[in-house]
């Protein structure tokens, strides 16, 4: 199998006006073709930052470093144009907003027809204009993610659309580009249940067809779980627990995996107060472990130094527990 | 909201203010003023001619009986008779009034390319030298009183240079076209009058560059800004994503959504350069609206300058609805409801 | 655990125009707003204080030449060392003229903006504070006035009331205070939703200090920057005014009107009309300068329309 991408030690740092903020302090991992990594973490934790430092689209004043950043062996760090080569069918990002991911004056049509015009450049190396694009083959992937009247709905503008409409479209410009990494921040949490399903179906089969690697990035662990080979789960801009899917699920090492899961509603319903997770995120210096704010297994040790990621039994985990 | 609710609202409004505009000159010139029969008859005036104003204008009658008068009056585009001219003044004003829309036109044709590309260009190159430079143009061009704009304007292009006409219309030995639409140009055009067409044309682009070379900071620095946003914005990161390239996202995606508050400007626009028509026109000798205007104040004629000021209002209120309904049909938020 | 907290002082004026110096540009605009305000104080004490004493000439003891003695035989001079600007029809010199007229336009550009603020801002606070129907016709007179082109409505004052100086103030005064009722009807909306105000209330503040403290000081503040620069629009306006011969009545001399008397003899004797007009370009820029430097340092509204 394949490595589609390859970081080692990434770290993300904003320069603000106020002094510098941390986003990501040292994120390492690995993604494989037809893998589907599962991110979970809440707002805060860096998850967002990391897909868009894969995508190449962190603001001027961020800085990036890493020991390595390969992305489909390209060096991510060699220079900013690596990204411009990337983007489309190398690397793909479906975005957490679904309105603020389409041109609000112009037509749904012209936007799709973009990324054909992208693919057919990128794949076969022939520039095509916007106009020439054929509508009957978008109207197919409209059809592909169940859009309802596609042949209407190609001409319409964004504004005309449900949320949950354009975020299908994002999904059918996903097709169109066939991407070898697909990173989706959120995708579905602004859909209704029956949609969601239809489209990670839709992201599935890219999987299987295609072999796409996908990062898929959520606050909601179970709906990583029901979709990752892996469980990637970060807190303050560190991973905290990695591994398999069925092995993290079925026995979290960590004690915020252990929340996490732990505050999953049940279904039973008489079980009283909905556990939870106590305290908020707090940001913490690089000395100590993040979660030790909220740790409920806190010791003085979390508090002096900040636990490495280490290899235990069936995955990796960061925490004091362990060794 | 459809397109029609919204332009019917709009009309509505711009209506609204054309009637205040014209109910707040007759406050001005029939209430307020101190003896109005004499500002009205102009100076020099017989006592007898006096009278006859008074007569005329209504002046000896109560208030709302004026205001009736002067209402359908001006409604109905009479304002008088100028003492000075010796002329109705609607007369006047239909044969002056075309000559500086036709400088305006194109004077806005040109503020509006001009400001669009350097604000592109100074959103393109931000921060840098070319930046700075654009900066720096559109601060002379904001500061820039309009006289000295026209004067340097005439002294290096038609004085040293000699490549364009110092000033008048056209040149004044040729035939002038008959009143067919009242636009010399255009008229020139229909009638198959080549030379005069060709000279009014060679004419018309000092005063219009002067106009735009007073107005145009304003549209790049509302261009430079509403670009730099749109190329922050979401949407354009997508598309970044998609892979579409940098020239169609600039002039495409960004740019077009940057159109919106020009557009709204160009009417702000249309205002000043009629102010900056009233001085523009008197350097290059451009007889326009402005120029009769001058005329008129200078010389105490003042139903000419009530009348053109009417008409000048209604005309600023009359672009600010066409911007407003240029919106519409540009945003399809709008259009499609 | 620790997190870096940083504490801003309470910046004083000092503070500001240090700041403001540190950029080039500022700094230069700064310097020639103070000198033409300096000098326009100086000369204008020196010109009323002639005119009480029956001693005109008080008013041209600074200045290189009588700006009023006619000379025939130097009429029309090009600039040079003995005239750095030259000398118009008369053989005025120009540069006298001009530094003597300079004191009338720094006036009028201070009660022109102040009378703005005053007016506009009680009119547009007054609609803010209020709301419902006062707000509604507050505004609807405003958007009138805003509609109606400044210049166009100026003339038509002056034309029903009469030419001058005092006249040409009063207009320039009604043309003016709309867009400070815009400015302080939204700063007093926004500070009025604010929660603050109503703690201020209940703490027993009277209506009157609440208004004060509250929303006059920061609305002030907030519209510094743009008052700054409106200062040279006043100028640029007024010149325009007098060009059309609305201002100051001959001799007195004046900017915009040095540039309309001037007109006959353009091009060949250039510097009669140009000078006056690069000198109000000079100003205008350097109020523009300050006026955007002191947005930057104290953020202020962006207002460039």
């Amino acid at each position: 199998m394949g490595v589609t991408l390859s970081i080692e030690d990434l770290q993300v740092i904003y320069k603000t006006p106020d002094g510098t903020i941390p986003a990501v302090r040292g994120v390492s991992l690995e993604l494989s073709e037809s893998e589907i990594l599962g991110v979970v973490g809440e707002s805060g934790s860096g998850k967002s930052t990391l897909a868009f430092a894969i995508a190449g689209l962190l603001p001027k004043n961020a800085i990036v470093k890493a020991r390595k950043f390969i992305i489909l062996n390209n060096d991510a760090l060699s220079s900013p144009n690596v990204f411009n080569k990337l983007r489309g069918s190398g690397v793909f990002m479906v975005f957490q907003d679904p309105f603020s991911s389409l041109n609000p004056l112009l037509t749904i049509r012209d936007q799709l027809a973009e990324a054909y015009v992208t693919k057919v450049k990128q794949s076969k190396g022939v520039k095509v204009g916007i106009g020439d694009v054929d509508d009957e083959e978008l109207v197919e992937y409209l059809k592909r993610v169940n859009i309802p009247d596609p042949q209407i709905t190609l001409y319409k503008y964004p504004h005309q659309l449900s949320g949950g409409q354009i975020q299908r479209v994002m999904i059918a410009m996903a097709l169109i580009l066939e991407p070898r990494i697909l990173l989706a921040d959120e995708p579905t949490t602004a859909l209704d249940v029956l949609t969601q399903i239809q489209v990670l179906q839709e992201l599935k089969r890219l999987v299987d067809e295609i072999k796409t690697s996908i990062i898929f990035i959520t606050h909601d662990i179970a709906l990583a779980s029901a979709i990752g080979d892996r469980l990637a789960v970060m807190y303050g801009g560190l991973l905290m627990e990695v591994g398999n899917t069925e092995d993290v699920i079925r026995e979290p090492m960590h004690p915020y995996t252990q929340g996490l899961i732990a505050s999953i509603p049940s279904k039973s319903k008489y079980e009283g107060l909905l556990n939870e997770i106590k305290g908020i995120y707090v940001p913490t210096n690089l000395n100590e472990c993040p979660f030790a704010p909220r740790c409920p297994y806190v010791r003085d040790d979390c508090k002096n130094s900040l636990p490495e990621l280490r290899r235990v039994s069936n995955r990796f985990v960061r925490c004091h527990l362990y060794g | 909201m459809s397109i029609w609710t919204y332009v019917i609202n709009r009309a509505v409004r711009a209506f609204l203010l054309i009637l205040g505009i014209i109910v707040l000159t007759f406050i001005l010139s029939h209430v307020l003023a101190p003896n109005p029969a004499y500002v009205w008859a102009g100076p020099h005036a017989a006592p007898s001619v006096i009278q006859a104003i008074i007569r005329e204008y209504h002046l000896d009658q109560p208030i709302y009986v004026q205001l009736y008068y002067y209402l359908v009056s001006a409604l109905t585009f009479n304002f008088g008779f100028s003492p000075y001219f010796k002329q109705p003044v609607s007369e006047l004003i239909a044969i002056y009034l075309p000559r500086t829309l036709q400088l305006i036109f194109v004077a806005m044709v040109l503020t509006g390319l001009i400001g669009v590309f350097t604000g592109a260009f100074a959103a393109e190159h931000k921060d840098k030298w070319g930046d700075y430079t654009v900066k720096a143009l559109y601060l002379i061009s904001w500061c820039m009183p309009p006289f000295l704009a026209a004067l340097l304007l005439q002294l290096f292009i038609a004085y040293y240079w000699g490549v364009l006409p110092p000033n008048l219309m056209a040149d004044p030995t040729l035939a002038a076209p008959r009143y067919i639409t009242g636009f010399p140009t255009i008229d020139a055009l229909i009638e198959g009058n080549w030379p005069y067409f060709w000279s009014s044309l060679k004419h018309l682009i000092l005063p219009a560059f002067s106009l735009a070379l007073i107005s145009f900071g304003v549209i790049t620095r509302i261009t430079r800004s509403s670009m730099l946003t749109a190329l922050q914005a979401d949407y354009v990161r997508a598309a970044v994503m998609r892979g579409v390239e940098k020239g169609r996202i600039v002039y495409v995606h960004a740019l077009k959504n940057s159109m919106i508050p020009v557009i709204t400007l160009l009417a702000l626009v249309f205002s000043w350069m009629i102010s900056g028509s009233v001085i523009i026109e008197t350097i290059f000798s451009y007889n326009g609206l402005g120029w009769l205007l001058t005329t008129a104040l200078y010389n105490y004629d003042y139903p000419t300058v009530i009348g053109c000021s009417v008409v000048i209002g209604i005309a600023v209120v009359l672009a600010n609805f066409i911007a407003d309904v240029l919106y519409a049909v540009i945003d399809p938020r709008i259009k499609l409801g | 655990m620790t997190l870096e907290v940083t504490v801003r002082r309470r910046r004083g004026w000092a503070d500001v125009v240090i700041r403001l110096l540190k950029k080039p540009d500022v700094a230069f605009g700064l310097v020639i707003v103070a000198l033409f305000y300096a000098w326009s104080m100086v000369e204008g004490v020196l010109q009323v204080v002639g005119a009480l004493l029956n001693n005109p000439a008080l008013g041209w003891a600074l200045l290189p030449y009588n700006p009023f003695q006619p000379h025939l035989s130097q009429s029309l001079q090009p600039p040079s060392i003995l005239h750095i600007m030259g000398t118009d029809d008369l053989g005025r010199d120009i540069l006298s003229r001009v530094l003597y007229a300079a004191p009338y336009d720094a006036l009028i550009s201070l009660v022109v903006v102040g009378g703005g603020i005053l007016i506009g801002g009680f009119i547009g606070m007054v609609a803010g504070f209020y709301g419902g129907g006062v707000e509604e016709f507050n505004m609807w007179l405003t958007d009138l006035f805003l509609a109606f082109p400044a210049l166009i409505l100026a003339m038509v004052i002056e034309a029903t009331f009469g030419h001058g100086y005092i006249y040409a103030m009063i207009a320039m005064i009604v043309v003016w205070w709309p867009s400070y009722a815009r400015l302080f009807r939204a700063e007093t909306i926004r500070v009025r939703s604010m929660k603050y105000i109503d703690a201020a209330l209940l703490s027993g503040l009277s209506r009157l200090e609440i208004i004060r403290r509250h929303i006059i000081r920061p609305a002030l503040i907030t519209i510094l920057p743009y008052a700054t620069l409106d200062l040279g629009n006043v100028i640029l306006f007024y010149s325009m005014l007098s060009f059309l011969g609305l201002g100051q009545q001959p001799p007195l001399p004046e900017w915009g009107s040095m540039v309309a008397l001037g007109l006959e003899y353009f091009p060949r004797w250039w510097w009669y009309s140009i000078m006056p007009g690069l000198v109000i370009l000079i100003i205008a820029v350097a109020t523009a300068l300050v006026g955007d430097g002191l947005r930057d340092v104290i953020g202020g509204e962006e207002r460039w329309v």
